[in-house]
């Protein structure tokens, strides 16, 4: 059982413009568990990708400490950001981002490739449910298919943390939800600390916790009782 | 507004742009430089060989007598039996002399009734107290008629016209005096000659115009001066000439013609270099100055045309929306148009106004050789218009048309544009060969051949500037081959000619003798055989490999270069060569490296025993020297370190030609790769950002994006790499057929090498920026902004 807590204690960024100052996070604690599927909520503005910036080292706070099972990885220089990036974190963006001139099965071996403990391609391309697929070109794929590729690309390393910012924010209802299926999957069966950033609440009813944010603040966080899957959520 | 944005768009891409510039206008002023320079040549120059009667053709002939001559002689003139050369015959018996000379050229009258032939006289002589020489040719009636091109033509025997070059050089002005064997002439002129506008006094490519001048005296005086005398046949045609059917029906002719047995060779202007290198240059200097720019527009065009395409397809949101909104299709495209307007006329426009400068220098670096009048240039409108408003057209055209298949498209087609990318067939291909490959390297390798026009513009980008790099390579050491080697690798320091119509001079210590027959006829063409000791100590012959092979001699001739290249011929190989009328069968046993005429070495005594018909096998006509000869006891002296100063001019001439060529080139090959490696990095936005994202360091991501670019960089050299050999020999091939001569590029392995090696330093420079757009690509980017 891999031992994880990641912990924010009053992280503030705030980006300045001439004489203004604005908090794009104020006074943000929170401490993520291990295995944990985490569902940040908010509105556009509210600071959600601000926050998953600098939880996931790709921009430092203004202040306050971010720590990864007790080393304190807010005072890292870029150099040592990516490598903790390299070795604990796997990415899924609203776009796939797939690189065009790979397969599928390439472009999930390029996330593998710098894993020290990679899954295996064909486990993964398995349970994402992209065999038919593995030798196609992201060209000749749905938006569906494209954003699994995109998950099972950052899940094949075997990261830690899997974040993901809006991953069906371009995806219609059914696709969407197969889409989540895969995330709680991937959570449930490789016990993968899952960051979702989302704006639709319908989405917050599938994780452990929820953190509602608003104005660089968060505003409530709450446990679920009842989880729900991805196929029993409403979408909209 | 619409102006506004694009102007916008167009400061975000001005490094870009910029270099594409200095392409357009490297294309323009090559181009200019080159047109201008030649056509100020080309014209004065075919008006000076009309004017003057240039030869059409000219006929050498053996110094010997033939047999039928030399009964003719005997019979009519009553000299003894013998060896004798025409110019010891000219000495002793000018009436028998003129008698053979007329009756050589009544005979080819005669048999080629279409053509006139005027003798040719000349004598090489070295100008007093010092390394110049001067060649005093007697004045024509007919055929290739002097130039006074300023002053007078010399009317006493105490006047010279020089070339006003050599006057300038040496700073000599009209009525100075000049001192050629210890008499002082005036000099009264400056002169041309049409059959020697390349001055070329010798079989070497020494040309020094600050060194050597053709001169005119009146006829006695040409009589009385002393010096090396030659003769030749100067011929024209009656009507108008046709190369080939000269060729067919006299120069294949003649060897046939048993009457005409004097006769060695037979050239026409155009392959003969003192007198029609000009018009080879004059072509060539066009064809390269087209080919150079032509090559250099095209890159900058199918740039030009990427960067447009990129920008429109990137801005296709944009245009898409304008559409939307109503504007027009020209609305739209007339601002990137103006733009393009503005980047490439001004471009083209400098690129010329720098060529028309620059031509004046060219212009004057090719009098530097050639004896050819000189005028002013002036302005040419073809050449205008071929400089600035062809490629214009092109440059606009394209752009027009891409832009209008842009704009053909719906709106909502544009909108969308940009969310899938097809994969190509090449990647495909690559992809499949790379089937057992890592994906990060399938990815560095196969993501470059997606654009496959970019990636066309890239490989022919390269692949022109590597013949160019290959051919820099390939001149090195070019003239030493052809005329310091030889010079550096003999001990002698003097090299005098014997008088042979005096008795032969005693030698003095560390003096050795040779002999030299320079109308030896190989497969009809005039050879030069020469003799020297097999154990000499002066003249020693080296092969390729710098071993002294001197002593071969012993077992058989030893060919030089030039004979080896023309005529591949190898060791051990039987050549039948002529002496006079007799055959003699010899057995090649070494080629020695020297390229200055075609030659072969012999055992002295057996060459003169050839050469005298058994009679001796002690003849010689030619003394080598540590020690400084006499004059006056010689014909001829030459001093090795004059020759090896006068060939300073042609050396340094061709190493800062070859310079030049080799800095364009590289400038060539770093804009493109700036240019094309700094797109992909534009392009590659989103997965650069992506992959820094997941963790990967900026030094994979920079080999990821820019490593294949030196892959195919290299690829892109070893193609060309054969093709500048292919050129190469061609090139050789053309002037051992056209113009006789051997020009020594030499392709050699450690080439490759140093290529390899200039195209990592162009590859390492040229993606200096893209290594740091790549390092300020920021992380959030992937998260912030998404492809629309």
């Amino acid at each position: 059982m891999r031992e994880l807590s990641i912990i924010l204690k009053n992280v503030n960024k705030i980006y300045k413009t001439g004489d203004i100052e604005t908090y794009a996070l104020k006074n943000i604690s929170l401490e993520i568990k291990q295995g944990e599927f985490l569902v940040i909520l908010g509105p556009s503005g509210s600071g959600k990708s601000t926050l998953l910036n600098v939880i996931s080292g790709l921009d430092n706070p203004t202040s306050g400490e971010i720590s990864y099972n007790d080393e304190i990885i807010s005072n890292y220089d870029s150099k040592k950001l990516t490598k903790f990036r390299r070795d604990n974190l796997g990415f899924t963006f609203q776009q796939y981002n797939l690189l065009q001139n790979l397969t599928v099965r390439e472009n999930i071996e390029i996330g593998a490739a710098i894993g020290k403990n990679p899954f295996s391609i064909d486990e993964i391309i398995q349970k994402v449910g992209i065999e038919s697929e593995k030798d196609k070109y992201p060209y000749q794929l749905s938006g569906g298919q494209q954003q699994r590729v995109s998950i099972a690309r950052s899940i094949a390393k075997n990261p830690n943390i899997l974040f993901c910012d809006e991953p069906t924010g371009a995806l219609d209802e059914a696709t969407g939800k197969q889409v989540l299926d895969v995330l709680q999957k991937m959570n449930k069966e490789f016990k993968t600390t899952t960051v979702v950033i989302t704006h639709n609440p319908n989405i917050a009813l599938m994780a452990d916790r929820v953190m509602k944010m608003n104005s660089g603040r968060i505003e409530e966080i709450v446990k679920n009782e009842f989880k729900k899957n991805a196929f029993e959520i409403n979408w909209g | 507004m619409l102006p506004k944005s694009t102007l916008k768009t167009f400061k975000n891409k001005i490094v870009q742009l910029s270099a594409i510039g200095i392409i357009i206008f490297l294309s323009s002023f090559i181009f200019t430089t080159m047109f201008y320079a030649i056509s100020s040549l080309e014209g004065p120059a075919e008006k000076f060989f009309a004017d003057n009667y240039q030869e059409d053709f000219s006929v050498d002939m053996i110094n010997g007598l033939t047999q039928k001559e030399l009964e003719y002689a005997i019979s009519n003139y009553h000299i003894k039996p013998g060896i004798y050369t025409l110019t010891n015959i000219k000495k002793e018996n000018k009436d028998l002399f003129y008698s053979i000379l007329h009756n050589r050229e009544k005979s080819f009258k005669e048999k080629y009734k279409g053509y006139n032939l005027e003798l040719r006289e000349y004598k090489d002589i070295n100008v007093n107290n010092s390394n110049h020489k001067i060649k005093i040719i007697k004045e024509s009636k007919d055929i290739n008629k002097p130039m006074i091109e300023e002053g007078k033509k010399p009317s006493t025997n105490n006047e010279i016209a020089i070339t006003k070059i050599y006057a300038k050089k040496n700073n000599i002005k009209l009525n100075d005096e000049l001192k050629i064997k210890g008499k002082s002439y005036k000099v009264v002129g400056y002169v041309l000659f049409p059959d020697y506008n390349l001055p070329m006094f010798s079989s070497t490519l020494i040309i020094d115009n600050g060194m050597q001048t053709i001169g005119l005296v009146t006829d006695e005086e040409y009589e009385n001066i002393k010096g090396e005398e030659g003769f030749h046949f100067a011929g024209k045609s009656k009507g108008k000439f046709d190369e080939k059917n000269f060729e067919r029906t006299v120069i294949n002719d003649v060897k046939n013609q048993k009457d005409l047995d004097y006769i060695t060779n037979i050239t026409s202007t155009k392959n003969q270099m003192r007198s029609g290198a000009v018009y080879a240059d004059i072509k060539g200097g066009k064809a390269m100055s087209l080919g150079l720019s032509f090559m250099i527009s095209s890159i900058a065009i199918m740039i030009v045309a990427i960067i447009i395409y990129k920008l429109i397809r990137s801005e296709s949101g944009q245009i898409g929306i304008l559409k939307a909104l109503g504007y027009s299709n020209t609305e739209i495209a007339v601002p990137y148009l103006i733009l393009i307007l503005a980047i490439s006329l001004p471009m083209l426009i400098a690129g010329y106004a720098a060529g028309k400068f620059s031509s004046v220098y060219v212009r004057n670096l090719y009098l530097e050789f050639y004896l050819l009048p000189s005028t002013n240039i002036k302005t040419n409108l073809m050449v205008f218009l071929t400089a600035i408003l062809l490629p214009l057209i092109f440059f606009i055209g394209l752009s027009m048309l891409i832009i209008k298949k842009m704009l053909s498209k719906k709106a909502v087609d544009l909108l969308r544009a940009g969310e899938k990318e097809k994969v190509s067939k090449l990647n495909k291909f690559v992809s499949k060969i790379m089937k057992n490959a890592k994906a990060v390297t399938k990815f560095k390798y196969t993501f470059i051949l997606n654009d496959t026009g970019k990636f066309f513009v890239f490989f022919i980008g390269i692949a022109f500037v590597s013949i160019l790099i290959m051919f820099t390579l390939m001149t090195n050491g070019l003239f030493n081959r052809m005329i310091t080697d030889y010079y550096n690798n003999v001990n002698y320091k003097y090299e005098a000619s014997v008088d042979i119509t005096k008795p032969l001079p005693a030698l003095k210590n560390g003096e050795e003798k040779f002999l030299v027959y320079p109308n030896g006829k190989y497969k009809d063409d005039t050879i030069t055989l020469k003799g020297i000791e097999y154990n000499n100590k002066l003249h020693k012959l080296y092969n390729d490999k710098n071993k002294d092979i001197t002593a071969n001699l012993k077992e058989g001739v030893i060919i030089n270069k030039s004979f080896n290249m023309k005529y591949d011929k190898k060791i051990g190989d039987n050549i039948k060569v002529k002496i006079s009328d007799k055959e003699y069968n010899l057995t090649i046993a070494g080629i020695c490296e020297e390229y200055s005429d075609y030659k072969i070495y012999m055992n002295l005594n057996e060459l003169s025993k050839m050469v005298t018909d058994n009679k001796s096998d002690e003849f010689f006509n030619g003394v080598y020297s540590k020690e400084s000869l006499d004059e006056n006891k010689y014909l001829t002296v030459a001093n090795k370190s004059d020759i090896l100063k006068q060939a300073q001019l042609m050396k340094n001439f061709t190493k800062y030609s070859i310079y030049l060529l080799a800095i364009v080139a590289i400038v060539i090959a770093i804009i493109v790769l700036y240019i094309l490696t700094t797109i992909t990095v534009e392009e590659k936005y989103y997965d650069v950002s992506l992959l820094k994202v997941m963790g990967y360091s900026d030094r994979e991501v920079n080999s990821m994006i820019l490593n294949s670019y030196f892959l195919y960089s290299i690829l892109s050299f070893l193609v060309s790499v054969p093709i500048a050999v292919g050129i190469m020999n061609t090139l050789e091939k053309y002037l051992i057929d056209h113009f006789n001569m051997v020009l020594p590029l030499k392709f050699e392995i450690w080439q490759v090498f140093a290529g390899v090696i200039i195209v990592a330093v162009i590859f390492f420079i040229g993606t200096l920026n893209a290594k740091r757009k790549i390092s300020r690509v920021p992380l959030q980017e992937i998260l912030k902004q998404y492809r629309e």
